[in-house]
């Protein structure tokens, strides 16, 4: 029981430590400590969509302006990295009204571009999973490109003119425990 | 609509719209033909920021929980629509996600494919909303560790896709259509776990170096690290490559190599080197290698 008095007392004289001290005037000896908890953040960018002028399906394509990608305020923990990946979200593009025959997913190439503060990835559309476009460098604020080329692979047996539409999905993650 | 107008020929209407009108209807209608091309520029230029991108704030990017069995665990994330966006809808879930082992892919699944998912543990609220410009949409995460759940680590992912407009537009010709996603690593970590990884290999791979890793454990790992090249003889190293923060996951596949970029050959020019690796992987100790290797790379003229 004295013991358990003496605890209640040690403690209760620690608490009181905590909030309150006399102290002889004048005094400069009191501090306070001001912590801001920063959470991982970041802002991304993409484009909307991009644009093949295919003139000559037996020649491959390039879309018509390359693509600006970025990310910028890149809060990160100590050593991590944004990773910015890509996916088609069907295996072939959807063909005009009485095509048969369209491009696969797998006909979409980019190349590695030049990205500042990271480095870009040559790669092939997939629908199965994300493949990497760009990783920034390690503890890097921002991340970002203007001259993403992508290019449409050539396909001699498309047979109708018109729309042809993918839609492929932009991942941004930095998946480290 | 508007989508599939090019700008030029908006801001060109615009323009036709305000000269017309003043010429036409006199000085008395130049205010109305103002507003009107005033409109028909302002559409223009929101037709301009849809078309060149779409921007969104989101925070964190990893949930890292120390967690007792039968613990719940609330965390929320957030994400927030500049000004000039349009209002978008974004729906969120939960999945598993792996590596390949080339490190080069990343591949989802629903919650519960892996045997080390914590996907199932997890309920999340909204699952599907509507953000307005400026807004910021809250999605609350509760994470309920199971009372008989074995130690080691767990992972998964909270998923944010754009969801499409039905009404938007479709783009003329042969185009792509892009959606933005956003991907948080939940990671829950059940005392005690075991950590333990080896360095297994490291190879040349075209213009990169590549370390293979593998995780003997039962806990995902932070793999960091750098690569020392050294010409023969010399005791400091000629370049340094650093390899990034990367994961190194129990399962489905326990080995993953991570590429890192060759210096630029005037900072490393071709010849052979005596290569160093260091892995840290947060145990106790470093892991090292040593290999030579000849790197031919082309001239940088």
């Amino acid at each position: 029981m004295r013991k358990l008095v003496f605890l209640i007392c040690l403690a209760f004289g620690v608490v009181q430590m905590a909030w309150a001290a006399q102290v002889t005037l004048p005094d400069t000896s009191q501090t306070t400590t001001f912590t801001a908890n920063v959470s991982e953040q970041a802002v991304v960018s993409v484009p909307v969509s991009i644009t093949f002028n295919v003139t000559d399906v037996a020649s491959s394509t390039q879309a018509t302006a390359d693509a600006t990608v970025s990310a910028t305020t890149i809060v990160l923990s100590d050593g991590k990295a944004l990773k910015v990946e890509i996916k088609a979200n069907a295996d072939s593009f959807t063909a005009p009204t009485g095509g048969s025959v369209t491009w696969a997913a797998s006909d979409i190439s980019w190349d590695a571009a030049t990205w500042e503060n990271g480095t870009g990835s040559s790669g092939q559309l997939s629908s199965a999973g994300f493949t990497q476009v760009a990783a920034s460098s390690a503890n890097a604020s921002s991340l970002s490109t203007s001259d993403l080329t992508f290019t449409l692979a050539a396909k001699s047996s498309v047979d109708r003119a018109g729309s042809h539409t993918l839609t492929a999905t932009w991942k941004f993650s930095s998946f480290t425990p | 609509m508007l989508q599939s107008i090019p700008v030029e020929k908006l801001l060109f209407v615009g323009i036709l719209a305000m000269v017309r009108t003043n010429a036409s209807k006199g000085r008395s209608n130049i205010a109305q033909g103002l507003a009107t091309s005033i409109v028909v520029c302002l559409l223009a230029l929101g037709c301009v920021a849809r078309l060149f991108a779409v921007s969104l704030h989101f925070s964190p990017l990893t949930f890292s929980i120390q967690a007792r069995p039968g613990e719940v665990v609330n965390k929320t994330f957030t994400l927030t629509l500049p000004q000039e966006a349009q209002t978008t809808q974004f729906r969120a879930h939960i999945e598993d996600w792996w590596r390949s082992e080339d490190n080069r892919q990343t591949f989802y699944a629903p919650p519960g494919t892996l045997r080390r998912s914590c996907g199932l543990w997890c309920t999340i609220n909204p699952v599907e909303s509507s953000v307005k410009p400026g807004e910021t949409l809250t999605i609350r995460l509760s994470v309920r560790v199971p009372d008989n759940v074995e130690p080691g680590g767990y992972w998964a992912a909270l998923t944010v896709d754009e969801v499409p407009d039905p009404l938007a537009p479709k783009p003329n010709g042969v185009a792509m259509v892009f959606r933005t996603s956003v991907s948080v690593g939940l990671f829950v970590e059940v005392s005690p776990c075991k950590r333990s990884a080896r360095l297994v290999g490291a190879r040349l791979d075209g213009d990169k170096i590549a370390v293979r890793m593998c995780n003997d454990g039962n806990v995902p790992l932070r793999v960091t690290g750098m690569v020392e090249f050294y010409k023969p003889g010399d005791d400091k190293p000629t370049a340094v490559a650093k390899i990034g923060a990367e994961p190194l996951l129990p399962e489905p596949t326990n080995v993953c190599e991570y590429s890192v970029a060759l210096p630029a050959p005037d900072i490393l020019p071709s010849g052979k080197y005596k290569v160093r690796i260091i892995i840290d992987v947060g145990l106790d100790f470093l892991m090292g290698a040593e290999k030579e290797l000849d790197i031919t790379k082309p001239d940088s003229s």
